[in-house]
């Protein structure tokens, strides 16, 4: 019995002819599969020359203008699409910019590709609505330039180093209690348990649409009020609350969040627990150093200066908060590592420290919050 | 002791956290109600004077809070952030009226200025002073009743009294007409890594390596300015790699020198040219460039 293809007579040529033309055809393909990209392969080739740039700061009514740069790392030309993407953060809503941006670049090209939109007041367009939209609200967003390719895949994305601000230029401070009765002053010390809550509005920017730097001081006013003790070698400084005769000062120390070491120095969770107890020395002095010696300028609690004691070395101001002019912090020698921005509005304990030689009596003082900035 | 510290902390959060919530829901509720606001425009003054010739301008008051409040207007010194700088103050010069006026709740109003020279402004050879304007927020003092009494707060004997006042500081900036003189100088450029702070950052995603670029600008003019420029990188062949505004527009007071520092991730290895714009002035620019090298390593060589 043979088989059915020893059956079939032998024809070597047209073994052959199927051969050469099984070999063309594969030949073929992988000349189609090397020489001309699948989109896939395409996708991944369009690039961003990072990073993408744009202002910081707008008023509503003013157009904001991304612009990115794209690579073409292909051999052929493809379609490019970026989806400028912002996200409310303070609502989290998500926003699309319309129309979104493309281009066709051409091959190994790269191309400058820009987008502008207009900013609107929040009262035309809620900040809480998510989806696509032709303009952008008052707010403060992350952006997120996320790029497609012809097929819709995403090829890259970049993230905008800052957050893009649409708001109106203000200057306000806030301050409740306007006065704060401290009562009869107990012995030792004692942290009046009534914060004060400070609340500001900064937002000016320059020309360059960057933040301008601020700086919000605090300070006593007592030059007028004190008078000192008369034939005293030495006046001291005015800075707390003054007698009503004028002769006597009790110091005054305030606690914020931005003072003192954080909780990996210290072992205080001051933003669960709330202000440092003021009758540890270590967070009332200073934390110790070695042979008895306190680093005083590490305390928690810190000294409210008089005005009269401040000069223009700003080493000598008391800041609650400021926004320093290149990097939005300050250093200060209580807070080394910086960050001296708190949000708004932020609470202020005040402390009194009454020793054996305060005298019994009224006290006032003038407590001034500034807003200062050049 | 870290045993010790955690059960003390546990303690004083317990007590204080009750306390806490209750005063700040208290104080929150009240502020909102009674805080006072009051804002003024413009936020600074920048003016030009004549020898001899005292310049009048307005500023716009508003009070933005829920009652009325008595606004105080005075003149203070200039506050430095540079305490080397020594410039003459006008702070002697400011004249405000009315220095003191009661505002309503949502009321704004206009109270006039004047920046008034001395005689002897021509002999002197600065060429700008400066200053600031203090404006205070004082609760507006209470109605005279049917008695016509006042009803004064103060303290009760024995007790004691803390008056707050939020104080507005607007910086002034009076140049002398004919003695201005504008020259800044870029007194060099500077590129140096900024290593990431692996780690330091708590489990999160460490934060790329960045590049600083540093330009230094010279004021040796004798008046203040407010530089502006971009920060231009190219690669070795020529293409854009990456543009900016030139950091941020502080003013650059007379004799001043600021570095104006400039971030972005750490590029690739390779070759770079690095050009400074900086427009001193409308109408005068100055350009410098320098040329560094992102070495294979991460490493920068200038």
């Amino acid at each position: 019995m043979t088989s059915h293809f020893e059956a079939q007579p032998r024809n070597p040529a047209l073994k052959s002819g199927f051969l050469l033309a099984l070999l063309v055809e594969m030949t073929a393909g992988l000349l189609a599969f090397c020489l001309l990209p699948s989109p896939a392969f395409a996708a991944f080739n369009l690039k961003y020359i990072r990073p993408a740039s744009y202002d910081a700061h707008f008023n509503p009514g003013e157009q904001v203008t991304f612009t990115v740069i794209i690579k073409n790392n292909e051999s052929t030309a493809q379609f490019a699409e970026v989806d400028v993407t912002l996200v409310n953060q303070a609502t989290g809503a998500e926003l699309t910019l319309t129309p979104v941006i493309t281009a066709t670049i051409g091959a190994f090209q790269e191309v400058t590709l820009t987008g502008t939109y207009p900013t609107v007041a929040s009262a035309t367009t809620p900040s809480t609505l998510s989806g696509a939209t032709n303009n952008i609200p008052e707010g403060s967003y992350t952006v997120t330039f996320p790029l497609f390719d012809g097929n819709g895949d995403k090829s890259d994305s970049v993230r905008g180093t800052f957050p893009l601000h649409v708001g109106t230029e203000t200057e306000s401070l806030r301050v409740f209690p306007e006065a704060l009765n401290l009562g009869t002053i107990p012995p030792g010390r004692y942290m009046h348990p009534v914060p004060i809550e400070i609340r500001y509005s900064y937002f000016q920017y320059n020309r360059l649409r960057q933040d301008q730097p601020f700086a919000i001081r605090i300070y006593t006013d007592n030059a007028a009020r004190y008078e000192g003790v008369p034939h005293a070698l030495k006046k001291p400084s005015p800075a707390g609350l003054v007698s009503m005769n004028g002769r006597y000062v009790i110091p005054v120390k305030c606690w914020t969040l931005n003072f003192g070491p954080d909780i990996q120095e210290t072992g205080w969770d001051a933003p669960l627990a709330g202000p440092p107890p003021v009758d540890d020395d270590d967070y009332w002095l200073g934390p110790p150093l070695l042979e008895g010696v306190r680093s005083y300028g590490s305390a928690n609690w810190v000294r409210i200066p008089d005005l009269v004691d401040m000069t223009p070395n700003p080493i000598t101001w008391r800041r609650l908060v400021g926004q320093d002019q290149y990097d939005n912090r300050f250093v200060a020698d209580s807070n080394v590592t910086g960050d001296f921005t708190l949000k708004s509005p932020f609470t202020l304990y005040l402390a009194t420290e009454a020793g054996p030689t305060t005298v019994e009596g009224t006290y006032v003082a003038n407590l001034v919050v500034e807003l200062w900035s050049p | 002791m870290k045993e010790q510290l955690r059960v003390k902390n546990e303690e004083l959060r317990m007590k204080f956290g009750v306390l806490a919530f209750f005063l700040q829901l208290l104080t929150l509720n009240f502020s909102l109600l009674t805080a006072l606001a009051v804002e003024v425009e413009p936020t600074r003054l920048e003016l030009k004077i004549a020898p001899g010739r005292p310049v009048a301008g307005e500023l716009q008051i508003a009070n933005k809070g829920h009652k009325p409040v008595e606004v105080r207007l005075s003149a203070g010194p200039y506050r430095f952030l540079d305490p080397k700088l020594k410039l003459p103050s006008c702070q002697e010069w400011l004249r405000f009226e009315p220095a003191r006026l009661t505002l309503a709740a949502g009321a704004s109003t206009s109270v006039g200025y004047t920046v008034t020279p001395p005689a002897n402004l021509e002999v002197d050879t600065a060429g700008e002073y400066l200053g600031a304007i203090l404006v205070d927020e004082h609760p507006a003092e209470e109605p005279v009743n049917a008695q016509g009494e006042r009803r004064v707060e103060g303290p009760v004997a024995g007790s004691s009294r803390l008056t707050i006042v939020p104080r507005l500081a607007l910086a002034v900036y009076v140049m002398v007409e004919g003695k201005e003189r504008v020259e800044v100088e870029i007194g060099g450029l500077k590129v140096e890594k900024l290593a990431s702070q692996a780690g330091a950052t708590g489990g999160r995603e460490a934060a790329p390596d960045l590049l600083k670029m540093s330009v230094v600008l010279k004021n040796l003019g004798s008046v203040h300015v407010r530089p502006a420029g971009t920060t231009t990188l190219f690669q070795e062949d020529g293409h854009l790699y990456h543009t900016a505004p030139l950091g941020k527009s502080m003013p650059l007071l007379p004799t001043a020198t600021m570095a104006i520092p400039s971030l972005l991730p750490l590029p690739p290895a390779g070759r770079y040219r690095w050009v400074i714009t900086v427009e001193v002035q409308e109408g005068t620019v100055l350009q410098q460039e320098s040329s560094f090298e992102v070495t294979p390593e991460g490493e920068v060589v200038q």
